[in-house]
């Protein structure tokens, strides 16, 4: 058992941190995310009020239009919803987006990889087919598509990038696998009666796992992204108040126009951060993973 | 009553190349490398047996064949009268419990993410053996008692890079052996290995082959090597046998023009040694030869006659067990 | 008169975790036309001397100390300008897989055109063409494979063609890094041949390290045996088998099977190599050593002669004689 916490402590902690340590622009975003995360946790004790709750005055006057001020630090939305409240709720859907979009892709595409490069043969070539297929697919439109057809949620918005970006992970797990089967601590474990089950999931698997996470990661970001522009189309989902719907509204009742830039810049700072910080802690994964591929 | 473990009947193994579309189209016969073609032979239970060739002779892929890495292209592999070249699914797996394989590289063989306790253990967990923890643990601590890791306690949490290649082997070894087996392939065991330690480990495969009443395959190039550990030597060139005998009868009277030019080779560490002449020319083929009807070495053989060219060489059966595959001992005696 | 003298060689690197000392003190002597070896296991050091000699050493690497005399001049003295002129035209090296860094989208003519260019007098191509034909008919390479790549070379070949480059200036001297391991045992005993002609067809010197004593016995006159970064012993050939006096040259000697030998246990040397990073006072060999005495672990034995040309570093080589038979014996795995 302590064997077990050494081995994660030096596998997984310990090149994490001594990336963290030599990259400066990575651990700044990594803070930033565990920041966000935070946000999105704690968003009901953080927010003054809540994201759709409609503030009325003393006096019974709804409190629209306002600009920023002491009592609300971004102002109010026509409706008279607090900017602030709906900025810091707003992290719960892309956050979720992000997450489960990132799990999705990653699963999918590592299951593909897995199977596709150790058994070879018939389904390697099935396997590869359809993820030529799916590369065939145009992105965004299919995410417009499947919106307006399937009904606004979020979830909608989860499945369908978790079911297109998957094929960005699968080749190159795949190449992953083939060589990683090759080595012979897998000829070892077959010649002691592994069957195929044990030696894709305990031998070969966790070798990919960093290769795994850092795709994960690429599409975390651009989960969040397609949820943004989704919602920021009025595709989105009109319950839920995220940052891409702010955008919406924002753009809808011309608060460009009106200066309201308290309204629109803060979501889209939002977005770019988290959307940089994903990617960043992506591109950070691939420095650990160099050696890793290496064999080191 | 002397048994035969290991029987192996006009055993081939062919890779095949990839052909091109075009290849295809064209209805081109797939072409590979023969590496092992058409071989016979049996091995007794107890025996030593060394397999000696230079690289790509095949001897590998023979070691593999027999423990079912790969599957024959044709003929058959018997393991104590049963067929088990094709064999699969749990069939195959319970053979894996009765011969093992013991790899070359120490530094590519264990998982690096692996304690020596799992990786030696593996093999109990695949097959189910021990009822509980305890019971494994126990057997684990054993085996690596017997291989010289003590104390086990301490080597079982450790990890293969915490180890020396020598000790790395032991696991091997361990690991190997922890089933019980009853034949064991070792293809190059102490290669991988500084000189000053292989004694090390061949000496302990060599007792714990008497003492777990193993037969042993070793294979290897070095023919010094082999003489010290086997008692029958099998000399292979490009997949064929040409010299089968007992261990020092074949070294010190070689009969296969290869063999001969092997044992002149060979470096001795003795200054004064009078070497005889190599007297074979050029290098083993890079290239795989096209199937010829005759014998495989007749480019190199510096006594080849027209029949060599024409037909395949004889198993011709000198006494005392020594055979040799070549036109010039047909009825038995040399002929040059 | 020698031709290479390497005098108290000290080269460290200099690693995260510390200076590694890798070549301690080293002192070879080569005569013109020998063949001297130089044997030892991994990481004690060998090939480090070599890249010390013809200075193309590591970034990390350093030579503290030591002198290496080229027929009279310190080699350790000369700016890179002038070590320029030494490489291939004096000494040669061929490293360790010499053979696979021939570049492969090169012919092989034209890589004796890339060596011919690192002098600085412009031999006109023809010129260089001939000289390469000569040097291949010598290692017994035909002279049409000028014109291949080296994948169309076996591995045999490919040594061959590395030799015959290193030759290219005529040097005095020719430093080779285990040639012949990687090759298959017939091949392995063509080169080795190839090897002992040249030393009697040009009255060339070659320094051969490699773990192989074998080999050493086959061509070579004189040999030291290295171990963590010293000399252990060295002395002629025949003098070094037939009375060795230093544990460590006992016990490689009893590690190397004898094709026809008689039936001995072959031994393995318990334990393993010190480390180099923080090698201990006494002798680096103390720590496997049979017949090590208190002595050993306080202080390093320095080289003695024991006799004309052989010299060793171990306090108890006069008495190893009595315990040679039954040395490592008692420890067999």
């Amino acid at each position: 058992m302590i064997n077990k916490i050494k081995s994660f402590k030096k596998e997984i902690l310990e090149p994490n941190l001594i990336v963290l340590k030599k990259d400066k622009t990575a651990l700044i975003c990594s803070i930033m995310f565990i920041i966000f995360i935070l946000t999105a946790l704690f968003a009901p004790l953080i927010a003054p009020h809540g994201p759709r709750e409609i503030l009325i005055s003393k006096d019974g006057k709804i409190l629209s239009y306002l600009r920023p001020s002491f009592d609300f630090l971004l102002g109010t939305t026509p409706l008279g919803q607090d900017i602030l409240s709906q900025l810091i709720y707003g992290s719960r859907p892309a956050l979720v987006v992000g997450i489960c979009a990132g799990l999705m892709v990653a699963t999918i595409g590592t299951l593909v990889g897995l199977f596709s490069g150790f058994y070879g043969g018939r389904l390697d070539n099935i396997l590869m087919w359809i993820t030529d297929i799916f590369f065939g697919i145009p992105f965004l439109p299919l995410i417009i598509l499947l919106a307006a057809y399937f009904g606004a949620s979020t979830w909608n918005i989860i499945i369908a990038v978790g079911f297109l970006l998957w094929r960005d992970a699968a080749r190159p797990i795949r190449s992953q696998v083939l060589e990683l089967r090759e080595r012979e601590f897998v000829q070892v474990a077959e010649v002691a009666g592994a069957s195929p089950f044990r030696m894709i999931f305990v031998h070969i698997a966790p070798n990919i796992f960093p290769l795994s996470t850092l795709y994960a990661s690429l599409s975390m970001g651009w989960a969040i992204l397609t949820e943004a522009s989704v919602s920021f189309l009025g595709l989105g989902s009109s319950t839920t108040v995220s940052w891409g719907y702010m955008l919406h509204e924002a753009f809808q009742s011309q608060a460009m126009g009106r200066g309201a830039f308290y309204w629109f810049i803060p979501p889209g700072i939002c977005i770019l951060l988290l959307v940089f910080s994903s990617f960043a802690i992506g591109r950070s994964y691939e420095e650990i993973l160099i050696p890793t591929l290496r064999g080191e | 009553m002397i048994e035969k473990i290991v029987e192996v009947e006009k055993l081939s193994k062919i890779f095949l190349f990839t052909r091109s579309l075009k290849e295809i189209i064209l209805g081109k016969t797939e072409q590979g490398v023969r590496a092992v073609d058409d071989i016979s032979f049996s091995i007794q239970k107890g025996e030593d047996l060394g397999v000696v060739g230079e690289s790509g002779c095949g001897k590998t892929t023979l070691g593999k064949l027999l423990v079912r890495v790969y599957k024959p292209t044709s003929g058959r592999i018997f393991f104590k009268e049963r067929d088990i070249s094709k064999l699969k699914g749990k069939k195959l797996k319970d053979y894996r419990k009765k011969t093992q394989m013991i790899f070359q590289n120490p530094y590519t063989a264990i998982n690096p993410r692996f304690t020596m306790y799992d990786f030696v253990a593996e093999p109990l967990l695949i097959h189910n053996i021990g009822k509980n923890e305890k019971e494994r643990k126990e057997m684990v601590f054993e085996m690596l008692n017997k291989v010289g890791l003590n104390p086990p306690k301490e080597f079982s949490g450790k990890y293969a890079h915490q180890l020396s290649g020598g000790e790395r082997q032991r696991a091997v070894v361990a690991r190997a052996l922890i089933l019980r087996p009853e034949f064991i392939v070792a293809d190059e065991p102490a290669s991988m290995l500084d000189v000053s330690l292989r004694a090390g480990i061949l000496n302990l495969l060599k007792q714990l082959a008497d003492e777990l009443d193993l037969t042993v395959m070793y294979i290897s190039h070095d023919l010094s090597l082999i003489r010290y550990l086997c008692n029958i030597i099998i000399v292979v060139y490009l997949g064929k046998f040409l010299e089968i005998g007992d261990t020092r009868e074949v070294i010190n009277n070689p009969l296969h023009p290869y063999t001969q030019a092997l044992v002149a080779a060979v470096p001795v560490p003795d200054p004064n040694f009078k070497y005889q002449k190599v007297k074979i020319k050029g290098a083993v083929p890079t290239v795989p030869q096209e199937p010829s009807p005759g014998c495989i070495f007749v480019d190199r053989c510096p006594y080849v006659k027209s029949i060599c060219k024409e037909e395949p060489p004889p198993q011709v059966k000198i006494d005392g067990g020594h055979i040799v595959y070549c036109h010039l001992y047909r009825g038995g005696r040399e002929i040059k | 008169m020698s031709l290479l003298h390497i005098e108290n060689l000290k080269t460290y690197y200099r690693t995260s975790k510390g200076l590694v000392q890798a070549v301690d003190g080293v002192s070879i002597d080569v005569r013109k036309g020998e063949i001297v070896g130089l044997a030892g296991e991994s990481g004690c050091g060998k090939t480090t001397v070599l890249n010390s000699i013809v200075r193309v050493l590591q970034k990390n690497a350093e030579i503290k100390g030591g002198r290496i005399f080229y027929n009279g001049r310190n080699l350790l003295e000369l700016n890179e300008k002038k070590m320029q002129k030494i490489r291939w035209k004096e000494i040669s090296v061929i490293p360790q897989s010499a053979m696979d860094a021939l570049d492969p989208v090169m012919r092989i003519e034209n890589q004796f055109i890339m060596v011919a260019k690192t002098d600085e007098r412009n031999k006109p191509r023809k010129k260089i063409s001939e000289r390469a034909e000569e040097l291949f008919s010598l290692v017994g390479l035909n002279k049409s494979r000028l014109k291949e790549y080296p994948h169309q070379f076996s591995g045999g070949m490919k040594q061959r063609a590395i030799i015959a480059l290193s030759l290219f200036f005529a040097p005095n001297m020719i430093l080779m890094d285990e040639p012949v391991t990687a090759l298959d045992v017939i091949v392995q005993n063509q080169i080795l041949n190839y090897i002992k002609k040249l030393q009697h067809s040009m009255d060339i010197s070659i320094l051969i390290v490699t773990h192989d004593i074998s080999v050493l016995a086959k061509i070579c006159d004189h040999i030291y045996i290295m171990y963590g970064g010293k000399i252990m012993e060295v002395a002629g050939t025949n003098e070094l088998f037939n009375n060795p006096l230093h544990p460590y040259t006992i016990g490689l000697q009893k590690s190397f099977p004898h094709l026809f030998g008689s039936e001995r246990k072959l031994i393995s040397i318990p334990g393993y190599p010190p480390s180099l990073l923080d090698p201990p006072p006494g002798c680096r060999f103390e720590g496997r050593c049979p017949f090590a005495i208190p002595e050993c672990r306080r202080e390093n034995p320095q080289m003695e002669k024991a006799k004309d040309g052989h010299y060793v570093a171990c306090y108890l080589y006069q008495k190893i004689g009595k315990l040679r038979e039954k040395a490592f014996l008692g420890v067999s795995n």
